[in-house]
Protein backbone atom coordinates (compact mmCIF):
# COMPACT_ATOMS: atom_id res chain seq x y z
CA UNK A 1 0.00 0.00 0.00
CA UNK A 2 1.47 3.47 -0.78
CA UNK A 3 -0.20 6.56 1.21
CA UNK A 4 1.04 10.14 1.69
CA UNK A 5 -0.11 13.46 1.91
CA UNK A 6 0.72 16.31 0.27
CA UNK A 7 -0.11 19.89 1.84
CA UNK A 8 -0.19 23.01 -0.28
CA UNK A 9 -0.52 27.15 0.60
CA UNK A 10 -3.58 28.48 -1.48
CA UNK A 11 -1.75 30.31 -3.99
CA UNK A 12 -1.79 29.53 -7.95
CA UNK A 13 1.65 28.95 -8.33
CA UNK A 14 0.68 25.42 -5.97
CA UNK A 15 -1.45 24.17 -8.77
CA UNK A 16 1.52 23.09 -10.92
CA UNK A 17 3.28 21.94 -7.97
CA UNK A 18 0.38 19.57 -6.99
CA UNK A 19 0.17 18.34 -10.33
CA UNK A 20 4.01 17.49 -10.51
CA UNK A 21 3.87 16.28 -7.15
CA UNK A 22 0.78 13.97 -7.31
CA UNK A 23 1.26 12.55 -11.03
CA UNK A 24 4.90 11.65 -9.41
CA UNK A 25 3.36 9.55 -6.90
CA UNK A 26 0.55 8.25 -8.96
CA UNK A 27 2.78 7.09 -11.46
CA UNK A 28 5.52 5.70 -8.83
CA UNK A 29 2.20 3.64 -6.88
CA UNK A 30 2.05 1.80 -10.23
CA UNK A 31 -1.00 3.76 -11.72
CA UNK A 32 -1.03 3.15 -16.25
CA UNK A 33 -1.57 6.45 -17.82
CA UNK A 34 -4.82 5.65 -18.59
CA UNK A 35 -5.78 5.40 -14.65
CA UNK A 36 -3.55 8.09 -13.70
CA UNK A 37 -5.59 9.90 -16.15
CA UNK A 38 -8.83 9.10 -14.46
CA UNK A 39 -7.71 9.94 -11.01
CA UNK A 40 -5.53 13.27 -11.81
CA UNK A 41 -8.74 15.37 -12.90
CA UNK A 42 -11.02 14.83 -10.52
CA UNK A 43 -8.22 15.81 -7.92
CA UNK A 44 -7.11 18.66 -9.58
CA UNK A 45 -11.03 19.90 -9.93
CA UNK A 46 -11.50 19.55 -5.99
CA UNK A 47 -7.91 20.88 -5.55
CA UNK A 48 -9.37 24.43 -7.64
CA UNK A 49 -12.47 24.13 -5.67
CA UNK A 50 -10.80 24.23 -2.64
CA UNK A 51 -8.06 27.27 -3.68
CA UNK A 52 -11.25 29.23 -5.75
CA UNK A 53 -13.89 28.85 -3.64
CA UNK A 54 -12.78 27.35 -0.50
CA UNK A 55 -10.01 29.02 0.87
CA UNK A 56 -10.00 31.82 -2.00
CA UNK A 57 -6.35 32.40 -2.97
CA UNK A 58 -5.70 33.20 1.17
CA UNK A 59 -2.18 31.24 0.69
CA UNK A 60 -2.35 31.17 4.62
CA UNK A 61 -5.33 28.37 4.24
CA UNK A 62 -3.78 25.24 3.42
CA UNK A 63 -4.94 22.26 0.91
CA UNK A 64 -4.59 19.00 2.03
CA UNK A 65 -4.57 16.32 0.08
CA UNK A 66 -4.27 12.43 0.98
CA UNK A 67 -4.00 9.68 -1.73
CA UNK A 68 -3.75 5.91 -0.64
CA UNK A 69 -3.34 3.26 -3.65
CA UNK A 70 -3.49 -0.69 -2.63
CA UNK A 71 -4.17 -2.92 -5.46
CA UNK A 72 -8.08 -2.50 -5.69
CA UNK A 73 -8.68 1.09 -5.14
CA UNK A 74 -7.32 4.56 -5.29
CA UNK A 75 -8.47 6.87 -1.93
CA UNK A 76 -8.46 10.24 -1.89
CA UNK A 77 -9.15 13.20 0.47
CA UNK A 78 -9.15 17.15 -0.71
CA UNK A 79 -9.40 19.10 2.26
CA UNK A 80 -9.38 23.00 2.61
CA UNK A 81 -9.90 25.80 5.47
CA UNK A 82 -11.99 27.82 3.72
CA UNK A 83 -15.69 29.10 5.72
CA UNK A 84 -17.04 26.73 2.48
CA UNK A 85 -21.01 26.20 2.53
CA UNK A 86 -22.30 23.72 0.89
CA UNK A 87 -25.60 25.04 -0.12
CA UNK A 88 -24.49 26.13 -4.04
CA UNK A 89 -23.39 22.25 -4.22
CA UNK A 90 -27.18 21.15 -3.37
CA UNK A 91 -29.39 23.89 -4.92
CA UNK A 92 -26.80 24.36 -7.59
CA UNK A 93 -27.77 24.13 -11.51
CA UNK A 94 -25.82 21.63 -14.08
CA UNK A 95 -23.13 24.00 -16.15
CA UNK A 96 -25.09 25.95 -19.25
CA UNK A 97 -23.15 24.87 -22.24
CA UNK A 98 -21.35 28.48 -22.58
CA UNK A 99 -20.92 28.65 -19.27
CA UNK A 100 -17.17 29.30 -18.53
CA UNK A 101 -17.59 27.65 -14.75
CA UNK A 102 -19.51 24.30 -13.07
CA UNK A 103 -18.38 21.72 -14.74
CA UNK A 104 -15.91 20.36 -11.72
CA UNK A 105 -18.07 18.57 -9.35
CA UNK A 106 -19.67 17.17 -12.49
CA UNK A 107 -16.50 15.76 -13.84
CA UNK A 108 -15.54 14.65 -9.92
CA UNK A 109 -18.87 12.93 -10.28
CA UNK A 110 -18.52 11.23 -13.39
CA UNK A 111 -15.44 9.95 -13.39
CA UNK A 112 -14.91 8.83 -9.62
CA UNK A 113 -16.15 5.86 -8.69
CA UNK A 114 -17.55 6.87 -4.81
CA UNK A 115 -17.86 10.84 -4.48
CA UNK A 116 -18.64 11.87 -1.24
CA UNK A 117 -18.90 16.39 -0.09
CA UNK A 118 -19.28 17.32 3.06
CA UNK A 119 -17.98 20.20 6.03
CA UNK A 120 -14.96 19.36 8.01
CA UNK A 121 -15.57 18.01 11.67
CA UNK A 122 -15.17 22.14 12.90
CA UNK A 123 -17.69 22.80 10.11
CA UNK A 124 -14.72 24.77 8.57
CA UNK A 125 -13.89 23.98 4.91
CA UNK A 126 -14.82 21.47 3.06
CA UNK A 127 -13.64 17.39 2.53
CA UNK A 128 -13.79 15.57 -0.51
CA UNK A 129 -13.44 12.19 -0.40
CA UNK A 130 -13.12 10.33 -3.96
CA UNK A 131 -12.38 6.32 -4.11
CA UNK A 132 -11.50 4.77 -7.66
CA UNK A 133 -11.89 1.16 -8.53
CA UNK A 134 -8.52 0.26 -10.45
CA UNK A 135 -10.38 -2.86 -12.07
CA UNK A 136 -12.79 -0.49 -13.70
CA UNK A 137 -10.54 1.35 -16.15
CA UNK A 138 -13.14 2.75 -18.32
CA UNK A 139 -14.45 5.92 -17.99
CA UNK A 140 -18.39 5.58 -16.45
CA UNK A 141 -20.73 7.57 -18.93
CA UNK A 142 -23.44 7.54 -16.15
CA UNK A 143 -26.06 10.29 -16.92
CA UNK A 144 -25.65 13.32 -14.08
CA UNK B 1 1.50 25.69 -21.13
CA UNK B 2 3.81 27.25 -24.00
CA UNK B 3 1.86 28.49 -27.00
CA UNK B 4 3.06 28.77 -30.41
CA UNK B 5 1.45 30.79 -33.06
CA UNK B 6 2.02 31.28 -37.02
CA UNK B 7 0.10 32.84 -39.90
CA UNK B 8 -1.94 30.72 -42.41
CA UNK B 9 -3.57 33.02 -44.81
CA UNK B 10 -6.13 35.26 -42.45
CA UNK B 11 -5.97 32.86 -39.52
CA UNK B 12 -3.86 32.97 -36.53
CA UNK B 13 -3.06 29.26 -35.87
CA UNK B 14 -1.70 28.53 -32.18
CA UNK B 15 -0.29 25.65 -30.72
CA UNK B 16 -0.61 24.79 -27.02
CA UNK B 17 1.31 22.16 -25.35
CA UNK B 18 1.16 21.14 -22.05
CA UNK B 19 -1.41 21.54 -19.27
CA UNK B 20 -4.61 23.83 -19.50
CA UNK B 21 -5.87 24.41 -16.39
CA UNK B 22 -6.39 27.31 -14.13
CA UNK B 23 -2.88 29.52 -14.51
CA UNK B 24 -2.38 28.84 -17.94
CA UNK B 25 -5.96 29.10 -18.91
CA UNK B 26 -5.53 32.75 -17.64
CA UNK B 27 -3.03 32.91 -20.15
CA UNK B 28 -4.37 31.66 -23.26
CA UNK B 29 -7.59 34.02 -22.36
CA UNK B 30 -5.52 36.77 -22.24
CA UNK B 31 -3.04 36.08 -25.11
CA UNK B 32 -6.18 35.55 -27.41
CA UNK B 33 -8.51 38.28 -25.73
CA UNK B 34 -5.25 41.04 -26.98
CA UNK B 35 -5.10 39.26 -30.00
CA UNK B 36 -9.29 39.41 -31.03
CA UNK B 37 -9.14 43.20 -29.92
CA UNK B 38 -6.26 43.79 -32.47
CA UNK B 39 -8.57 42.41 -35.40
CA UNK B 40 -7.12 38.82 -35.18
CA UNK B 41 -11.26 37.29 -35.13
CA UNK B 42 -10.35 33.81 -36.73
CA UNK B 43 -8.15 31.84 -34.76
CA UNK B 44 -7.13 28.14 -35.04
CA UNK B 45 -6.22 25.99 -31.54
CA UNK B 46 -3.93 23.20 -32.46
CA UNK B 47 -4.37 20.59 -28.81
CA UNK B 48 -1.85 18.22 -30.10
CA UNK B 49 0.53 18.30 -27.45
CA UNK B 50 -2.24 19.41 -24.51
CA UNK B 51 -1.29 16.27 -22.28
CA UNK B 52 -3.59 17.74 -19.69
CA UNK B 53 -7.04 19.52 -19.47
CA UNK B 54 -9.38 20.41 -16.43
CA UNK B 55 -12.61 22.34 -15.95
CA UNK B 56 -10.91 25.94 -15.38
CA UNK B 57 -9.04 24.90 -19.10
CA UNK B 58 -12.55 24.22 -20.51
CA UNK B 59 -13.78 27.61 -19.17
CA UNK B 60 -10.97 29.75 -20.51
CA UNK B 61 -11.86 27.99 -24.31
CA UNK B 62 -15.25 28.68 -23.66
CA UNK B 63 -14.49 32.25 -22.57
CA UNK B 64 -12.25 32.94 -26.06
CA UNK B 65 -14.95 31.37 -28.04
CA UNK B 66 -17.78 33.61 -26.66
CA UNK B 67 -15.34 36.38 -27.16
CA UNK B 68 -14.91 35.30 -30.71
CA UNK B 69 -18.23 34.57 -31.48
CA UNK B 70 -19.46 38.34 -30.16
CA UNK B 71 -16.86 40.07 -33.00
CA UNK B 72 -17.89 37.74 -35.36
CA UNK B 73 -15.01 35.79 -35.77
CA UNK B 74 -14.63 32.19 -36.09
CA UNK B 75 -12.58 29.87 -33.42
CA UNK B 76 -11.61 26.06 -34.19
CA UNK B 77 -10.07 23.27 -32.49
CA UNK B 78 -7.83 20.39 -33.53
CA UNK B 79 -5.94 16.86 -33.04
CA UNK B 80 -7.11 16.53 -29.31
CA UNK B 81 -5.60 13.48 -28.13
CA UNK B 82 -8.70 10.54 -27.39
CA UNK B 83 -8.14 11.68 -23.74
CA UNK B 84 -9.08 15.62 -23.62
CA UNK B 85 -11.95 14.22 -26.47
CA UNK B 86 -13.10 12.14 -23.82
CA UNK B 87 -13.04 15.09 -21.69
CA UNK B 88 -15.42 17.16 -24.55
CA UNK B 89 -17.48 14.63 -24.90
CA UNK B 90 -18.29 14.15 -21.34
CA UNK B 91 -18.77 17.88 -20.48
CA UNK B 92 -20.87 17.71 -23.97
CA UNK B 93 -18.42 20.73 -24.93
CA UNK B 94 -17.88 18.75 -28.23
CA UNK B 95 -21.09 20.38 -29.23
CA UNK B 96 -20.31 23.55 -28.94
CA UNK B 97 -17.17 23.87 -30.53
CA UNK B 98 -15.58 23.30 -33.80
CA UNK B 99 -13.34 20.47 -33.48
CA UNK B 100 -11.28 18.75 -36.26
CA UNK B 101 -9.19 15.52 -36.70
CA UNK B 102 -6.36 17.61 -37.76
CA UNK B 103 -5.27 21.02 -38.51
CA UNK B 104 -5.45 20.19 -42.13
CA UNK B 105 -8.96 19.78 -42.28
CA UNK B 106 -10.02 22.62 -39.94
CA UNK B 107 -7.70 25.00 -42.68
CA UNK B 108 -9.41 23.82 -45.23
CA UNK B 109 -12.70 24.54 -43.98
CA UNK B 110 -11.87 28.27 -43.74
CA UNK B 111 -11.16 28.03 -47.39
CA UNK B 112 -13.89 26.33 -48.14
CA UNK B 113 -16.14 29.62 -46.33
CA UNK B 114 -13.98 31.94 -48.05
CA UNK B 115 -14.39 30.55 -51.41
CA UNK B 116 -18.24 30.15 -50.99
Amino acid sequence: MNKKNFVYPSELASEERMYDQIKEFLIEAGLTPRMFQKVMLPISEAFTNALVHGNEFIADKKIIISITVNDDVVLVDIIDEGEGDLSPLKYRKLSGPLEEGGRGIDLMSKLADRLEIRKNDDSRGWWISMTFDRNAHEYKQKQI
Amino acid sequence: MDISTKAWENVTVMYLSGRLDLSSGNRLKEEIKNRVAAGKITIHLNLRDIEFVNSSGLGALVSVMKEIRIQRGRLTLSDLADYVQEIFDITQLSHIFEIFTTEEEALNSYQMITSS
